[in-house]
């Protein structure tokens, strides 16, 4: 300990105190490690998933101003929105409003919901302008990220603060009131404090009231309009030269006006109402590094989502009072360590503690607090067996209260056929435990003490859902060319799928829940809003198999293209079938980026979307063949190297565009003029 | 008679002189501080065979014995500090362990001092050979300047004029000035090379830079083990037993010290690469040994 400080106060000392640093010092003396191993985007040529990154570039070029929207670059996602609720994300189908069977986190902190254990995706206390990649895991992977990365894994880097400097302003306006305006501050290069406070705010209209006329019928849909101030702040500084030390705080705070207009004939249950959100967050995160390849962290977060909506629903002359209240709390511990056992065996272990809680009179009945306790321990081993072949052996272990205990593996062979290319076989096992909603769900309406509407209902224990995962993949990175090839073919076995099922309270009915052994609750009133209920249950096994492929050339001066496309085959038990899961991913599906570089510092971008028929589960329905176009064209300005420019965005250059469920709503497009401007 | 006594005179003054030509002498060394690198070097070359009746003197940290220099002919010092030191004793010195800036300052302060010097930095041309070599194909390579460095901007265009690689030097003032000028650099070509000054290329500068680097997918080299270490692709640079050998020599070819040589740059050199970071950037570099013989090929000074 002392010998680091003598050598932390000779390296630094000077340099804090004015006085010049010995030459020896600036030769001999060790840096901070600043390129670790965790900060290094691995490979695609050693990694033993499949995955897609998107960088820097390609979330400028696209446009996209949500961080939901930058997944359509990837093969084999699907992206929608509803007015009801969060965006959606889903990977190889199985899709519904609540996107829990993927894990999403931003610098390595987990951030779906603890109440759905979906992602809040207009919630995130960050900005497209703030990232500087998203890696995409194409697929299940819980030996490394744990339950719950079941369809895929997202993780959101943030640019680093110590890159930045200086202020910044990004503005966005355009049609329809849509706005989106940043500032950003930066601390100086020379600070001993790297720190960036980022701080926007923005509004758009997402959905209008979407009307069908339909044999004299009117059904008028509901419509969405969101507003978000976002503040960010991100420090970190150099305990030691060996020592980082990270905070992230996130704010958010908005306004969700959404719902069905009074014209509606359909649910007058969700009347259009304001939902006030608020979401904060802490991370703290400690990284020693010992050398490049040796490295231990310890991080800690604190997050809490609030939601606040009342409304009153008129039913035959009673005014029935309800609420849609959600505080939901996650505190989270997690240490890590990775190194290497010689030159060609390199290991990483770790384990954590995460406690998720909810309080939702609405949604449990109860004004206790709904919570759920996991700790987990994961280790991953990469043994370079010979010069072409590495083996990696990993698995996470997880204790869940609810669901016991679980053991995700997984094996990977990477064999490279020449220093450029690389082939991949990965198999293994994951699970996705069941979220609050889906283990403890009492979602009541009362009305002078009576239960005049019970809707998620947990009224039988569940399993987790499983996937057995095996594929080959092909990756090859051609610098010469400026061609990168990403190529797979995969197999994925799911069962337990979990999903909701109705029964009715009503024993005229050929669903009455007593038949399955679901007795009408004490209290339920004789004349409730409906008698409907959804309980849960796992339905079976869906099969689903395809192949993916990416394409990324690009010249310098030209541009660059990025071509995915994959292909996906859901087979399902007849159960499922008649859920429609074997429909929930399109069997094909394409997305193009096109950058072209132009003369005057001019570059003009493409992106195109294309997927064939597919059917959103659930609140979703089926959406037919569909072609998404948007356009892009910028100018830089100021010195080179600078993100300054103007810009004009199309987004959805077709117009209006169906969305999660082709008959009900249409997603407005975006038509806005953008600056972006540093000093 | 007169011819045998010329004859007897000639040999003996033949022999004195070829005696003293081939005489050790007595060096003096006298390092900056008691411990650290100049330590490392100073026993390294008491512990060497040489021509020459090496002893340590003392550090300038800890001052000098009246005495210590006792009969020494001439005084290396090792590190800038010890050669500040030792001008006033006014003996042939030579200067090691110190840049090139190093040296200016010490002359500028002893303008006619028996002073010569050996330099930490490497040649110009040996860390172009480097660049050429790991990335052939690359367009232009960047020069990130400071106060400190600029003044080897000239060496530098002198050497990419002759061999390549086509270079754009930029130059930041301050350490706020260095993020604009490496986006700058990096926006434009293939890599940059940064090299020592207190400006541009201190430990909290690094890593901003090193970050950047990173995040423009373009490689840094640089001119320390320490900078690839914490993320840079590659770099030649000096280390206590490179340096040591150039002592030594440079030891072996002294002779007379009232004719000092010049001052030069290390002649020897490590070479370093980092592969996770070419193997991050998707760059495809040679190994260090192909390097290293690459650049031992190529006529360097």
């Amino acid at each position: 300990m002392r010998r680091l400080f003598r050598s932390c106060l000779f390296v630094f000392g000077p340099i804090l105190t004015g006085v010049p640093v010995p030459a020896t010092a600036e030769f001999f003396s060790p840096l901070p490690v600043v390129l670790t191993a965790s900060r290094l985007a691995q490979s695609p040529l050693d990694a033993p998933a499949p995955v897609t990154i998107i960088d820097r570039e390609m979330i400028d070029a696209s446009g996209f101003t949500e961080v939901h929207d930058l997944l359509r670059l990837v093969p084999g996602f699907l992206v929608a929105d509803w007015p009801n609720g969060s965006p959606t994300v889903a990977n190889h189908g199985m899709g519904d409003a609540f996107d829990r069977r993927i894990k999403v986190l931003v610098d390595g902190r987990t951030v779906n919901d603890p109440l759905w254990g979906n992602t809040q995706w207009q919630d995130l206390p960050l900005r497209v302008d703030d990232i500087d990649r998203v890696e995409v895991v194409r697929g299940p992977h819980g030996a490394a990220y744990g339950v719950n990365a079941f369809q895929g894994v997202i993780n959101i880097i943030t640019r680093a603060p110590a890159t930045e400097s200086g202020f910044s302003v990004i503005s966005r306006l355009g049609r329809d009131g849509f706005h989106d305006h940043g500032v950003r501050l930066n601390s100086h290069v020379d600070s001993p404090i790297d720190w960036r406070l980022s701080a926007s705010r923005r509004g758009a209209r997402n959905f209008r009231s979407h009307t069908v006329i339909d044999d004299g019928d009117v059904d008028v849909f509901s419509r969405e309009s969101i507003r978000r101030t976002v503040v960010n702040l991100q420090a970190s500084t150099l305990l030691t030269p060996a020592d980082e030390l990270r905070l992230q705080l996130g704010l958010v705070d908005g306004v969700d006006d959404r719902g069905y207009p009074q014209t509606s004939g359909e649910a007058p249950e969700w009347p259009i109402r304001d939902e006030d959100v608020r979401a904060r967050s802490l991370h703290l995160a400690w990284t020693r590094s010992f050398d490049a390849g040796r490295e231990f962290s310890l991080q800690v977060q604190h997050q809490t989502h609030r939601r606040r909506a009342a409304w009153i629903i008129p039913d035959a002359g009673r005014e029935i009072a309800t609420d849609l209240d959600t505080d939901t709390r996650r505190d989270s511990l997690e240490m890590q360590y990775s190194g290497a056992l010689s030159s060609a065996v390199h290991f990483l272990a770790g384990a954590g503690a995460r406690r998720d809680s909810v309080r939702s009179q609405r949604y449990f009945d109860t004004r206790k607090r709904i919570t759920g306790h996991y700790t987990y321990a994961f280790g991953s081993l990469t043994w370079q067996a010979s010069r072409a072949l590495a083996v990696n052996l990993g698995g996470t272990w997880e204790r869940h209260d609810y669901s016991g205990t679980l053991f995700s593996p997984r094996l990977a062979f990477n064999y490279a056929l020449d220093e450029h290319s690389a082939l991949r076989l990965s198999m293994g096992k994951s699970y996705r435990t069941p979220s609050l909603i889906e283990s403890h769900a009492r979602e009541t309406i009362r009305h002078e003490g009576e239960i005049v509407r019970r809707l998620y209902n947990a009224l039988q224990r569940v399993d987790p859902e499983e996937v057995h995962h095996v594929e080959l993949g092909y990756v090859a990175r051609l610098p010469r060319h400026g061609l990168s090839i990403d190529a797979r073919v995969f197999h994925d076995r799911y069962d337990g799928y979990l999903d909701d099922q109705t029964c009715r309270y009503s024993a005229s009915s050929s669903k009455y829940c007593a038949l399955l052994g679901f007795p009408t609750p004490a209290g339920f009133s004789p004349s409730p809003l409906s008698t409907s209920t959804y309980y849960f249950l796992n339905l079976g096994r869906a099969t689903v198999r395809g192949a993916e492929l990416t394409l990324d050339w690009r010249r310098a001066g030209w541009g660059r293209v990025v071509f995915s496309q994959a292909f996906t085959d859901i087979r399902t038990t007849r159960r499922m079938q008649d859920e429609q899961v074997g429909d929930s991913a399109p069997h094909a599906t394409s997305a193009l980026l096109l950058i072209k570089e132009l003369p005057g510092r001019w570059r003009a971008s493409l992106g195109y979307y294309h997927q064939h028929p597919v059917t959103w589960l659930n609140d979703g329905g089926v959406m037919g063949k569909r072609d998404r176009f948007d356009l892009k064209i910028a100018r830089a300005f100021g010195p080179r190297g600078s993100d300054n420019e103007f810009a004009l965005t199309w987004q959805s250059v077709g117009g209006r565009y169906p969305d999660f469920d082709g008959e009900k709503f249409r997603h407005e497009p975006r038509l806005f003029a953008s600056v972006r401007a540093s000093w | 008679m007169v011819s045998r006594a010329l004859r007897f005179v000639l040999f003996v003054l033949l022999a004195l002189a070829v005696l003293s030509t081939a005489s050790a002498h007595d060096v003096a060394i006298v390092t900056s501080r008691a411990q650290g690198p100049e330590r490392d070097v100073a026993e390294a070359l008491l512990a060497a065979d040489g021509p020459h009746r090496l002893f340590l003197a003392g550090s300038a940290e800890q001052g000098l014995a009246p005495d210590a220099l006792g009969n020494s002919v001439l005084v290396v010092a090792l590190g800038a500090d010890a050669a500040h030191a030792m001008l006033e004793h006014g003996r042939p010195l030579l200067a090691a362990l110190i840049t090139a800036n190093d040296f200016k300052r010490l002359r500028a302060d002893a303008p006619q001092a028996a002073l010569t010097g050996l330099l930490l930095d490497q040649p110009a041309e040996r860390h172009l050979a480097l660049l050429r070599a790991a990335l052939p194909g690359m367009g232009c390579a960047g020069l990130l300047l400071g106060p400190d460095s600029l003044s080897a901007q000239r060496r530098f265009e002198t050497a990419a004029g002759r061999f390549g690689p086509a270079l754009r030097p930029d130059f930041a003032a301050t350490a706020r000035d260095v993020l604009p000028v490496i986006e700058r650099l990096l926006a434009g070509c293939g890599a940059v090379l940064t090299l020592p000054d207190p400006v541009v290329s201190n430990p909290t500068v690094a890593r901003a830079v090193l970050l950047t680097s990173y995040r423009m997918q373009r490689p840094l080299f640089a001119y320390s083990r320490a900078w690839v270490e914490a993320g840079a692709l590659a770099a030649v640079f000096s280390t206590p037993a490179t340096a040591t050998r150039d002592l030594l020599d440079w030891l072996a070819e002294f002779e007379d010290p009232h004719r000092l040589p010049p001052p030069r740059p290390s002649r020897h050199f490590d070479l370093a690469v980092n592969a996770r970071v070419a193997r991050a950037l998707n760059l495809s570099v040679p190994d260090e040994d192909t390097l290293r013989a690459a650049i031992a090929a190529g006529r360097l000074p």
